[in-house]
Formats: C-alpha cells, structure tokens, sequence
C-alpha cells in the first residue's frame, strides 16, 4: 500500500506554489484574448515555399493597417492579426502578399464584447449548477467530514486549482509566445472542471464507503481508499489522455491549444484528486481537531 | 438471467451491423458488387448513401455574420422584418450556384452560411449591395427646411465644385476630408447642409414585388416601373393621397435618384422611377430591385472562410487521430483487463457505430470540435467500463464468485459512473449559450456521445460478459482478472 498522505504538506505546498504563480501571472500579464474575444482579424496565408518572416513584416507594413502581427504557423504558413476589422482587411492583405488564403476571420469589436460575456455566463452557470450537484451528491454523508466539507474541498481543488493553473498557463503562453486565450479554451476549462470533479468525487465517495465500513484512523481509510482507487484514477487518465495525445499530434494545427489545455487538465486533475483532494481534506479535519 | 443476455448482446451485434451499414454504405455495396462477381447470384440491392453533415471547418466555405439596423422599425415589425431579410438573402445566395447555403435569422442578426464558396469578397458583395430603396416626403418643420436651405447656400458658395451639383446626391461621406476642412473654417454648422430635408415614409423596397424597364411613352426616356404587394399599394395611396402637389423622393442606398411632384392619388401600387437613368442604368436597377431591395439595412460585423483545401486537411487529420486514439485504448484495455477489456473494446466498437449513425440521423452538424468532442466521448465512454471493472476485480479479490462479483461490479461503480456523466452533461448543455458553431458542435457531440455511453457500459458491456457465464471461460480465472 502506498502511503499517499505522508507528503500532504508537501503536495499542498507545490500546489499552492502553483496556484500563487498563475494568479500573479494573470495580474501581471494579464489575457491576450483572441479575436473572437477581443474583435480584429486573422489570416492564415499558406505558401509553397515560405518566405522570411521579415519580408511579409515589410511587405504589410505599407498597408496602415494599424496593430498587426505575424506569427510562423506549421512548416508553411504565415498567421497575421490585425485590429483592423473592415471588410476590405483581406482583400488588402492579400493584395501584398504572394501565397494563397486557406483561412480568414474576422470579428466586429461589438460581437467580440458580447462573446466575452456569454462565454463569462457561461462559465459561471455552469460553474454553478456543477456545485449545486456535488453539494446534492454529498449530502447525507456522515462520520469525521461533513458533507459540505467533501463538496466544498473537491470544488475548491477543481477551480482554483486546475482551472487556475491552466488559466495561468494560457497567461504566460499568451505573453510571451503569443498564444490567445479564445473560447476553445475556455470550453476546455469547463470540460476540465468536470473532469477534475468528477474524479475526486469517485475518490471521497470511496473515503465515504470506507467509512461506513471499516474502523481506524481518519488518515488510514483515506490513505486505504487512495489505493483501491488508484488504478481507476491512473486507467481513465491514461486512455483519456491516449485519444487527446492522438488528436494532439495528428489532429492538424487548429484544435492544437485546446486539446492541449485538455490534457493539462487531465493530468492536473488526476493529480489534485489523487495528491491534493486528500490532503486539504485531512488538513482541514486537523485543523478541526485542534480547534477542540 | 443469461438467457436475457445473450438476447440483449445478440440484438445489439445485430443493430452494430445494421448502423454500420447506414455510417459506411460504400464499404458494404463494394462488398455486394464482389459477390455478385464471385457468385451465380445477382442482387441489384445496394445500401442507401447518405452523407454525413459536414461544417464549414471541414468542408470550406464562408460563414457571414450580419446586423440589421432596426432602430427605424417598429418593436412589432421586427420579427416580420427579418424573416423577409432572410428570404431576400436566401434568394440572392441561391444565385450563387453552391451546395445548400444557409441563411438563419438570430434575433436582430443574420447568419449566412456559404458551403463551398470560392470568392468570398465576391460573395459579400453580391449580398450586401443589394440597393435599399426607400420613399420620402417632404418635412413639415418648415424652420428646419429653411435652415437647410440657408447653409446650403452658405456651402455652395463655400465650395463651387458642391454648388453646382445636386445637393441630394452627395452624401456627407462622399466629402473628402479637405474639403471637410475648407467648409470647417468658412461656414458654421455646415453639416447642417448635408442634412435630408425629406423624411422617411413606412414604405420601402420591402413591399416590391417587381420592377420592370419601361420607356417613357412621352420623352421615349428609359424607367423603371415598381408594382407593390398590396400593404405597399395601401402605403403609396396614402402617402400619395396625403401629398398632392408635394414632392416624393425616391432613395436608393440612402442616395437620392428621384424627386417627383405628386399630382393625384395613386390607388393601384404602380409607380416609376425616371430619375436621369440611362438605359444600362435602368437595366441594373430593375434587375437589383427584381431580385430584392433589402427590407432593412445591414452591416456585415463578423466573417470567416475556410478554404477548401484547409478542410479537406483538418477532416483527414482528424479522421486520422480518431482512428488512431481508438486503436490504442482498445490496446490497453485488452492489455489491461484482458478478456474483459476485449469485451468493453467490442462494446467501445459498437458505441462507435452507433453514434456516428445517430450524427447521420439527427443530421448533427460535425464540425472540428464535434470531431475532439466525439474523440474525448470515446475516452469517457471507457471510463465507465475501467470504474466497473475496477470494483469487478475487488470483488473478486474479496472471494466473491463470478456472478456476484459482476452484480456488485455494475451497481456500486453506478453511482459514480452517473455523477459523471451527469456533470459533463450539465456543463455540455449550459455550453449551448455561448453561439459559436466551435462550442455547439463540441456540447452536442459532447451530450449524444455521453448519453449513448452510458447505456453501452451499464446494459451491452453487461451483457457481454454475463453471455460467458456457465461456459468454459468463466472458469479460466486468469483471462478474467
């Protein structure tokens, strides 16, 4: 039997590192939304043979087309961004440049406004509804934990844990490789929090069952039930994270990020429902204890 | 108990095999055409093609997103309004000649989907100069009028090149911006000059029905004759009734091509435009008129296009990865969990079959992200089958026979298994709200994919293993555990 909790200060401390990072990341830098969020305009121009990155800077130049950027994408293709929305904004660009146009987008700053909220409401009704059930999963638990306890530490880990930390990384990848935070992103943060829920809650409904059962030490059932679900928490993760890896390296350029944020939320959520779950629930309950 | 089973997996192979003929006909009708080489029978049954639904992302195309500028209509007109803008856009884009565009009024937008098109500045084109025709009276605040006609004296006289041509056609945006400086400096409130002293009446190109060119029987002058539908007819003799001796202006794009004295009551919903239109001229504009005068003016705010070749890419390479993901969970699942895992891989298999059909039927869009959805779907639907042999394997770790340990297996993973499930769900369709086609066709695949997987995992992978109860394999303990 593996003894998970005799490092829980240790997890909690990483975590938390973890958790502190994202959040001054997200002050400092702040979110590079992207169009869909923010309004603007992107091209992909795809070219036979690629020229350098300099030359199509120059060749853009000319236009006044206000903010622009110019990012390499897969082996032979220019993205280029613009704040500019006007519905000549391709014709103009593609008149300077030699390659060809496999993909444009353009969103109006009113739509973009509006996208950034719906997908703010979104966020939080799910969120919410997400909390009502697990606080209607965990009701009529009894023994050393409440049941508001069990609900409110696996929703506690699962938003400002995982979510956080992915936030966080979306913010520092967005700073400094240019990756926009977009919607597919924040999709994969909900299907995260799910995810993350979904399985600490299998982990403390063992602790729950444990307890009912088997007499010992508070720490002991929680370290035993850690153990009968491991294999569970380690099997799910594994093919889940077998079909993202897939998608994530053969599925093309335009599902890259999102699929990539999926997978940080896997792994961040079978860890945190493995490691960190438990621990703030035995730290919580030590706390309780000393506080008699 | 067995007996129900065996029934159960016996139907579910037989549906598999039946939907799998309905998600890859071509496969099966190649199959036919061998046999009816190979053998002495000749059958001319084949199984029906049907397509899936492919989004723009997969199969290129332009997605166009409009505003209706509705301030100038009446609350309870609004709905009324749009649908006509639709079918006028839905008519225009019918013109274009690809596959089966869409055209979708959401509230005071416009959705125009274009499968296939090449030239999408060519396409917004076509769609957004569609002329808007409107009729105006004169005003009745007679101080405004004069103080128009004052600054337009002022101007003219500021610029010639204005002063000498009609101050109806030329629009405030047509002013280059020196010559907005040149009036700034010499006149006050020049603006004012530019303002319209007629007002809009409720009738507009919304109530054409046709338009046709005619020569004037007296002049020989090429015009376009406009007939109404009747609330339009109704329209123009009230206004016509209400104006004698007054001038009508006829508007086109907010541009004035006709002001005409209106000398009697005109009852049939027939008028003409003249204007100093050559014969090209009318030709165009009875043409545009004919086809459709938009019943509202739009803005195009957002757009995007997909080239064909992109979506031809994204749909193999996603294709691809599927096939790839779902190969390597049913190696590690028959690695795994040996027999049992062979079983949940032969229900994974028919889980597959039979949610791609289920996109046949309901005619589910796929886009890139259903696609992820779907491929996530197939890593969750396992999940189901990992917690209850999870707890299987318990069970029978704790001595419990075989029966028993499936028993116990399926009802204490249910719980869990539901939660699950029940959250994703939750979240899938809250998901909804957000309207972009990424988000609802990830949340829908998303929602059928989950909905069918738990069914496979609590009734066929069930049946499955207890169809082996009794037989020579459940005594080999080993393939089990």
């Amino acid at each position: 039997m593996i003894n998970f909790t005799e490092y829980k200060e240790k997890y909690l401390a990483v975590s938390g590192a973890l958790v502190l990072f994202s959040v001054l990341a997200i002050v400092i830098f702040g979110f590079n939304f992207g169009i869909e969020l923010a309004g603007g305009s992107i091209v992909e121009v795809e070219y036979e043979e690629r020229p350098p990155i300099e030359e199509v800077r120059e060749s853009l130049s000319g236009l006044g087309l206000g903010e622009l950027q110019v990012q390499e994408m897969d082996e032979s293709a220019f993205l280029i961004r613009t704040t500019e929305t006007d519905e000549e904004v391709f014709a103009q660009i593609m008149s300077v440049l030699e390659g060809e146009q496999r993909y444009s987008e353009s969103v109006g700053p009113t739509v973009g406004r509006e996208l950034r909220n719906t997908t703010l409401i979104a966020m939080l009704l799910a969120s919410l509804l997400v909390i009502i059930y697990i606080a209607f999963a965990f009701s009529g638990a009894s023994g050393p934990v409440s049941s508001w306890q069990y609900g409110a530490t696996a929703t506690a880990i699962a938003f400002l844990h995982d979510v956080l930390i992915i936030v966080g990384i979306f913010v520092v990848l967005g700073h400094f490789r240019g990756v926009p935070f977009t919607i597919p992103i924040a999709v994969a943060l909900l299907t995260t929090l799910g995810y993350s829920l979904n399985d600490t809650v299998v982990i403390f409904d063992r602790i729950r069952e444990n307890l009912e059962r088997a007499s010992g030490k508070f720490e002991e059932i929680v370290n035993q039930s850690l153990n009968e679900t491991l294999t569970r928490s380690i099997n799910t993760s594994l093919t889940t994270l077998l079909v993202l890896l897939a998608v994530l390296f053969f599925g093309g350029e335009t599902l890259f990020y999102f699929i990539l944020a999926l997978v940080f939320g896997v792994l961040l959520g079978t860890y945190s429902s493995i490691f960190v779950a438990s621990s703030l629930l035995l730290k919580w309950r030590e706390r309780l204890d000393k506080a008699n | 108990m067995k007996g129900k089973s065996i029934i159960i997996t016996t139907v579910a192979l037989v549906v598999a095999i039946l939907a799998a003929t309905y998600v890859h006909p071509g496969f099966f009708n190649e199959k036919i055409e061998r046999l009816n080489e190979a053998t002495p029978f000749e059958t001319e049954r084949r199984f029906r093609e049907v397509d899936f639904e492919l989004g723009l992302d997969l199969r290129g195309g332009a997605h166009l997103l409009y505003q209706a500028d509705l301030s100038d209509v009446d609350e309870a007109e609004h709905a009324n309004r749009m649908r006509a803008l639709r079918d006028l856009i839905e008519r225009r884009v019918d013109h274009f000649g690809i596959g089966e565009p869409l055209v979708q009024v959401r509230g005071d937008r416009l959705v125009v989907e274009l499968p296939g098109v090449r030239d999408q500045e060519e396409a917004i084109e076509q769609i957004g100069e569609t002329p808007f025709l409107e009729f105006r009276i004169s005003d009745d605040d007679e101080e405004r009028l004069s103080n128009i006609e004052e600054k337009r004296m002022e101007v003219g006289s500021a610029i010639d090149r204005l002063f000498r041509e009609n101050f109806e056609t030329i629009l405030i945006e047509d002013l280059t911006d020196e010559e907005k400086e040149i009036l700034e400096e010499e006149v006050e409130n020049w603006e004012l000059a530019f303002e319209n002293e007629f007002v809009p009446t409720e009738l507009t190109g919304r109530f054409l029905q046709g338009a046709q060119v005619r020569f004037d029987q007296m002049s020989g002058r090429p015009a376009v004759s406009l007939r109404f539908d009747s609330e339009g007819a109704e329209l123009l003799q009230e206004i016509t009734a209400q104006n004698i001796e007054e001038p009508l202006a006829t508007y086109l794009d907010g541009r004035q091509i006709q002001v005409a004295t209106i000398r009697e009551e005109i009852p049939r919903g027939e008028a003409q435009i003249s204007g100093n239109l050559d014969v090209q001229e009318a030709q165009k504009l009875a043409r545009d008129l004919e086809i459709g005068a938009l019943p509202v003016p739009i803005e195009l705010i957002s757009q995007r296009a997909i080239g064909p070749a992109l979506g031809q890419r994204s749909l193999e390479k996603s294709v691809t990865a599927g096939i790839i993901g779902l190969v390597s969970v049913v190696v590690f699942m028959c690695f795994y969990y040996k027999f049992l895992g062979l079983l949940a891989s032969l229900s994974l298999l028919i889980y597959v079959v039979l949610v791609l059909s289920a996109f046949k039927l309901l005619g589910v869009t796929l886009t890139l992200s259903g696609i992820a959805g779907f491929v996530l779907s197939i890593g969750m639907a396992i999940d189901a089958n990992i917690l209850i042999f999870s707890r299987m394997r318990e069970e029978l770790a704790d001595g419990k026979d075989f029966p028993r340990a499936i028993e116990d297996g399926f009802s204490r993973a249910w719980p869990s298994i539901r939660d699950g499930n029940l959250t994703t769900i939750v979240v899938a369709f809250i998901l909804f709200f957000v309207a972009t086609s990424f988000v609802q066709g990830f949340a829908t695949v998303l929602i059928i994919g989950i909905s069918i997987s738990m069914f496979m995992a609590m009734i066929i992978t069930r049946s499955l293993i207890e169809s082996f109860l009794g037989t020579k394999l459940e005594e080999i303990k080993k393939i089990w555990i």
